[in-house]
């Protein structure tokens, strides 16, 4: 595919992109870094892109593996970056439970944003992928070199798990019984 | 009532995974069962929550500046490389071009030149006119070297010197000077 297209298809990921650099890194000097080098690789690989293949996905994939072999990428794997079932997270239903009513009703949004960045990486970016970015669930088996199965599972797992987050910083939760 | 669907199949319907007649069969059941109904409902409440992930960090402009450089920089090299390799083509086509057509124009002058010099040799009084910037001393070239003679002019036979002056040659043949 001709360099002359690359601007045109790749720019308007900026944003997205950049966002989910910072939500990675928790950090903008590191997420800016992080940005930079996807382009830079990006704009390396294209003359090998072939046409057809979803440009999106392959470059949310490049910041992604970019992500893992950065400073705080590497800090994420080394104490959270564990696999699905090592994760204590009981999946169990809490049907009475209703902390995303109460979070809804109180429009508390920056403790969604709290429970998000306190998830463990492989957690937080598969929720970002698929609730923010809206990718397909092929798409982030993709982006994450992830057998589509276990993107099924470790998304269930990290919505349950921002669940019980979001349950555990509900205000009287306890008083209330959610 | 007992239910024993999968919570996991319920998120995969929200995120809109399954295949049509999966997604209607589990649309009925969540008609009938309260359970999937709280269950979905919580969901969606997550999933419109997560909304405020979105756009939460915004780039700088000064940033956003610098990444539309580094991506237009590339291209107009690229547009240059493009634009010097056609001149360079260009140039040695037009090159080529030229020394074919100096070719081809030189050759009918050499004609001419040939013809012009045949004309005058038939015209002279000496044909054995010699080109030559030199001026010597020319000898019959059979002069003591075959062991029979010819009956050749008597001009011929003798030495005779003949010099150039650069524009044009002229034969000094000592017998008739």
């Amino acid at each position: 595919m001709d360099l002359e297209f690359f601007e045109q298809l790749a720019l308007p990921l900026f944003d997205s992109l950049y966002n989910l650099a910072h939500w990675l890194t928790g950090d903008r000097m590191e997420a800016e870094d992080l940005v930079q080098e996807t382009y830079t690789k990006a704009l390396r690989g294209f003359k090998s892109f072939q046409e057809g293949t979803n440009l999106r996905a392959w470059m949310f994939r490049i910041l992604r593996n970019t992500f893992l072999t950065s400073r705080s990428g590497l800090n994420a794997r080394n104490t959270s970056w564990l696999e699905d079932e090592d994760m204590d997270v009981k999946l169990t239903a809490a049907h009475t439970d209703t902390p995303e009513a109460l979070l809804l009703r109180h429009e508390n949004q920056q403790t969604v944003v709290d429970a998000l960045e306190s998830l463990p990486a492989h957690y937080r970016e598969i929720i970002l992928l698929c609730e923010v970015e809206e990718f397909s669930y092929r798409e982030i088996a993709e982006i994450l070199s992830l057998p589509i199965g276990t993107v099924m599972s470790r998304l269930y797992r990290a919505k349950h798990a921002l669940r019980q987050v979001l349950r555990a910083s509900a205000p009287g939760r306890s008083q209330n019984a959610l | 009532m007992h239910c024993d669907q999968d919570d996991a199949t319920l998120v995969q319907y929200l995120d809109g995974e399954l295949s049509p007649d999966q997604a209607i069969a589990l649309q009925q059941h969540i008609g009938e069962c309260p359970r999937c109904a709280a269950e979905v409902s919580e969901l969606i409440g997550l999933k419109r929550s997560l909304r405020v992930a979105r756009a939460r960090f915004t780039p700088t402009t000064e940033f956003r500046r610098k990444i539309q450089q580094q991506i237009a920089k590339p291209q107009h090299s690229w547009w240059r490389t493009r634009f010097v390799l056609t001149l360079a083509t260009a140039a040695v086509f037009l090159v080529i071009a030229s020394v074919l057509w100096m070719q081809h124009s030189h050759r009918p002058d050499s004609l001419s030149e040939v013809a012009d010099l045949h004309a005058g040799a038939l015209a002279s009084a000496n044909p054995v006119d010699v080109v030559s910037t030199d001026r010597h001393t020319v000898k019959p070239w059979f002069q003591n070297k075959i062991p029979f003679s010819f009956n050749i002019p008597g001009w011929l036979a003798q030495s005779f010197h003949y010099s150039a002056d650069g524009s044009s040659t002229c034969i000094n043949n000592p017998a008739h000077n």
